[in-house]
């Protein structure tokens, strides 16, 4: 069964086309990412996927059901715009989210002081939210989105200003979820996580999904044609030198990226730098990471576009 | 979806806990009582400290009117009551002499200039019979002075003409004797009972206020609420388990079991009070404070009052994002409290008027109104009837709207939408 089946969804803000009619099924179990550039609609999909806005057309389905029917406690949610009650105590801030989520009292408590304890926080039961730091104060959301253990659990962008011990931190949380029968679909612009966490994807850009299916397999697609190298006195090098080579060419300072065409491959790359005068100091056949083909795809699309 | 109640219960939870558990609940809870008992001792010690007495110089060139205006005079055994008492306070702060027969007026007047002198009563013949009386002073608000200094130029010329008609003075003051009036209420089907200004304007007055301070403190404080929710964006998660309807339920439920618990300690307070009895105050009191039908309308003004105008703050402060825009927004919601309260003096005094009638039945402004209207007199049975339905039916169709408004409101960010823009959002659902 699939977590959440979107059918022909469409959401409008006055004239602005926030999710154009979009179909899309993420299956069960493991972690899914929605990516996309900003302002892409991948919020507004995650907000009508928790009832907080209404799509105008369209059904989304959540284990089978319609969204409408699913009960309070099948859903976890950590919104984009992040904000909890400053003057509440930590743990009654838990209980009361965990009571909202159909948890008993009894039961709310109990997760509360398990999450906390998990996430070492269980000495800041007792203190308000508004003496805890940044950092802290979004573990605790963490935990409002995930102490119930729900079946779906809708991240917005969990991992924005985060120090990195506290990514790996969430990472292990979010496998700790998944391990429990948890399904999580997150947003994110943080490639990295999304090629170490997520089995599918789905890249989403003006309201649109542009590509979708496996991790491994979308790699495998963009990645085998992929050249990166990385040079000195290559100032002068320019896109339109490699046209003939490289569906796309990435240039940096130092660096530079190609997406080789179909006839060409990475020896003709080398000849040519060699042949503009670039001093090479790596020069690597690679498999193209998320962000090269995010980067790709939307700059694709915009090409495209226009 | 159909309405969760463990949701709003869980919400109503959360605001009552953390709203009672404030050291601020507890300041205001025992500082009110507090702050009105020192008003009433503070008045009445004001009275009787009085810094200061006045001092008034009579110039009489009458040459027999300033004698009479000075000498003091036991107040008659008949008139007692209020009078009598004012009289006497105000003789108390209020030295009056006569002037010298060589006193200048220039003179007088430089001394009221340099405050040495608070006034100067100039007494003249106006043609043969009459008198005319001048008060200058630097400071002509005192009314309690000039209403004692009329009492007494017009008791002054009374004297006189009496005593020109040649009427012994004593048979003259026998002839001013003076009736209290006592106070009787009728009520339906011609029963009585005692009467008084308590009963009849202080117990109104205190009613009206009740109503009107718990829906301005409560229902502002429900504004604010939803503005706090909207701007630390912790709304979202709310609204991820919660239907919109359900929190704004959840708060104005809650914010009213606050504000209850408050005037249920304030009332036990007062009752504490009464039955220990430390100025004897039951015997002033005339019969049972509130009848039972006063008692059942009372409370449910009171409850469906704060509803309605609650309903009203909560979708004002879904629609602001700052304070100060709420605060702006609020005042012409404000304004319908207000209204009733300013007419209160004359729905008190005209209770049947056809515009006192109407305006009992507008839900806007009968919970304030008809609640005056039915302390004070008895109400026909329909007209009490027509305003619970239409306080109903409006606080319904309020509420309805209200959380059509909050629901697209809640979640907006940047300008503040038009009118025209939030009536859509009511129509649009």
């Amino acid at each position: 069964m699939n977590a959440i089946e979107y059918e022909n969804v469409a959401k409008t803000f006055g004239d602005v086309q926030a999710v154009r009619p979009l179909s899309l099924s993420i299956p069960s179990g493991g972690v899914f990412g929605l990516l996309g550039p900003n302002g892409a609609g991948k919020s507004t999909l995650m907000r009508m996927t928790m009832g907080i806005y209404l799509p105008d057309a369209g059904q989304i389905g959540i284990l089978g059901q319609p969204r409408g029917s699913v009960a309070s406690a099948t859903l976890g949610y950590l919104p984009e715009e992040r904000g909890l009650y400053m003057k509440m105590k930590v743990g009654e801030l838990l209980r009361f989210f965990g009571c909202l989520r159909g948890l008993s009292t009894a039961e709310a408590g109990r997760c509360a002081t398990d999450g906390l304890k998990r996430l070492g926080l269980s000495q800041w039961e007792g203190h308000k939210v508004d003496e805890l730091s940044k950092g802290m104060q979004q573990k605790i959301q963490l935990l409002v989105a995930l102490q119930h253990r729900p079946k779906v659990a809708i991240l917005d962008e969990p991992f924005s200003g985060l120090d990195p011990v506290n990514v790996e931190l969430f990472m292990e949380v979010l496998e700790e979820a998944i391990g429990q029968g948890t399904t999580v679909i997150l947003s994110t612009h943080q490639m990295e996580q999304v090629e170490k966490l997520c089995h599918s994807i789905a890249l989403i850009d003006k309201g649109q999904v542009v590509l979708h299916g496996d991790v491994a397999q979308i790699r495998r697609e963009y990645g085998a044609r992929g050249v990166q190298v990385q040079f000195s006195d290559g100032a002068a090098l320019q896109e339109s030198q490699f046209a003939d080579l490289a569906e796309q060419t990435l240039l940096m300072p130092n660096e530079a990226r190609f997406f080789l065409k179909a006839d060409a491959h990475a020896g003709k790359i080398l000849k040519r730098l060699l042949e503009l005068g670039v001093k090479i100091s790596k020069f690597e056949e690679a498999q193209a990471s998320m962000h090269d083909i995010f980067v790709k795809v939307v700059t694709g699309e915009e090409r495209h576009a226009n | 979806m159909r309405t969760n109640w463990i949701n709003i219960y869980a919400v109503v939870r959360r605001e009552f806990l953390e709203r009672v558990r404030k050291k601020s609940f507890l300041i205001m809870t025992i500082l009110t009582p507090l702050l009105f008992g020192g008003l009433m001792v503070g008045s009445v010690l004001l009275q009787v400290v009085q810094t200061k007495k006045s001092h008034v110089v009579v110039v009489d060139k009458t040459g027999w009117a300033g004698p009479l205006v000075i000498e003091t005079r036991k107040p008659a055994k008949t008139s007692g009551g209020l009078d009598a008492e004012a009289e006497k306070s105000v003789r108390d702060s209020l030295t009056l002499d006569l002037a010298k027969p060589d006193a200048s007026m220039g003179a007088l007047k430089q001394a009221i200039g340099d405050q040495k002198l608070d006034g100067v009563l100039l007494l003249e013949p106006d043609g043969k019979e009459d008198l005319k009386a001048t008060y200058m002073a630097q400071n002509l608000a005192n009314a309690q002075i000039q209403g004692l200094l009329q009492g007494r130029v017009n008791e002054a010329l009374l004297q006189h003409r009496l005593q020109g008609m040649g009427l012994d003075p004593a048979i003259a003051q026998k002839l001013k004797g003076r009736v209290e009036l006592g106070m009787v209420k009728v009520e339906k089907g011609g029963k009585t009972r005692e009467g008084s200004v308590f009963s009849d304007f202080i117990k109104p007055f205190l009613l009206a206020m009740l109503i009107y301070m718990m829906i301005i403190m409560y229902g502002v404080a429900i504004m604010n609420g939803v503005l706090e929710e909207k701007n630390s964006k912790v709304v979202e998660v709310i609204l991820s388990a919660v239907r919109p309807f359900e929190l704004m339920m959840g708060k104005i439920i809650g914010i009213a079991a606050v504000g209850l618990l408050q005037y249920g300690i304030w009332f036990l307070l007062g009752a504490g009070l009464y039955l220990a009895n430390p100025m004897n105050l039951q015997a002033q009191s005339t019969g049972p404070w509130l009848r039972p039908m006063e008692m059942v309308l009372l409370v449910f003004y009171f409850l469906f009052g704060f509803m309605f105008y609650s309903s009203i703050y909560a979708a004002v402060g879904a629609t602001c994002t700052t304070q100060q825009e709420a605060q702006q927004w609020q005042m012409p919601v404000t304004m319908f409290l207000i209204v009733p309260i300013m007419l209160m003096v004359p729905t008190i005094q005209n209770p049947n008027a056809p515009w006192v009638v109407a305006m009992s039945l507008i839900p806007l402004c009968t919970p304030i109104t008809m609640l005056l209207r039915v302390s004070v007199v008895d109400v026909p049975l329909w007209q009490i009837a027509a305003s619970v339905v239409s306080l109903v039916g409006g606080t319904v169709v309020v509420a309805w709207a209200a959380a059509r408004v909050y629901r697209v409101g809640i979640l907006m960010t940047g300008k503040r939408p038009s009118i025209p823009e939030v009536i859509r959002w009511v129509r649009a659902g």
